[in-house]
């Protein structure tokens, strides 16, 4: 039996039932953190083109993102997958509707803004 | 070996199948977020020119293979590590139904670390690209 082999006879009788609960919920928790800092920064992105447009600053997506900053710490308390695999969809859910939202309504700002910018180095 | 073994085997490979694919793509995505950021540093006329130590201000990567490199790597681990569970269940018998179900859950928890590794690279790169965005538009 290979190395990968052995290895893989130590997951299929080790891998118990807690320890893939705590590494779930780790990783679940890592995963909502990387995409609440990544939404974050694309509205703060959004909103310094929205600043150059002179349209007002977002509110009501800054508040779904700390909806989901609010329960994601939740997942900690989960007691089964079920529970784990709802709470995350619900967190990842609202993250990715800010997201796909954000991209589609303010694709058409973001593309000028960056263009403004290549003409404005260009000019220099 | 027992019918619903079979069954247990396919669905799972199937499942850790779709996995993949969704690292792939995260992957993907990862690799578009960078050459964009690439493009608007280029586009904002910071200037490549080697400091004087030699070394460049941005780092000078080819990209252009990076998704199937990508697709390619995480694809063949997929099948490396199937063929180990099919030979370990259908083969020698070393591992029954729990086993089978432990290994194939292991798998996505090694596709979750990929998925978090992506997602906070696209993280880190935003906050450079906003930080950009945001010196560009002060010198303006």
């Amino acid at each position: 039996m290979n190395a990968f082999k052995t290895l893989l006879l130590w997951v299929g009788t080790g891998f118990t039932t807690e320890i893939y609960m705590i590494s779930t919920k780790i990783q679940g928790i890592a995963w909502s953190i990387a995409d609440i800092v990544l939404v974050f920064i694309l509205l703060k992105i959004v909103d310094l083109v929205r600043q150059s447009s002179g349209k007002k600053r977002i509110f009501y997506r800054y508040l779904l993102l700390l909806v989901s900053a609010v329960l994601t710490p939740s997942l900690l308390f989960t007691q089964t997958a079920r529970q784990i695999f709802i709470l995350e969809s619900i967190i990842c859910g609202m993250q990715f509707a800010i997201l796909v939202y954000t991209v589609i309504a303010e694709r058409k700002d973001l593309l000028h803004f960056v263009k403004e910018l290549a003409i404005a180095k260009g000019n220099e | 070996m027992r019918k619903d073994n079979y069954l247990l085997l396919y669905r799972w490979a199937l499942w850790n199948f779709f996995c993949t694919i969704w690292v792939v793509l995260e992957g993907a995505i990862m690799i578009y977020v960078l050459r964009l950021y690439k493009n608007i540093r280029e586009a904002s006329k910071q200037t490549n020119a080697p400091r004087a130590n030699g070394k460049r201000r941005i780092p000078v990567v080819r990209w252009d293979f990076g998704i199937p490199l990508l697709a390619g790597l995480l694809f063949s681990f997929y099948f490396f590590y199937q063929y180990n569970l099919f030979a370990m269940a259908l083969g020698d018998g070393s591992l029954d139904g729990w086993g089978i179900y432990r290994v194939s859950v292991f798998y996505i928890r090694i596709c979750g670390l990929f998925w978090i590794l992506f997602e906070w690279v696209v993280a880190i790169i935003g906050i450079r690209t906003y930080g950009l965005f945001k010196s560009i538009k002060g010198a303006m």
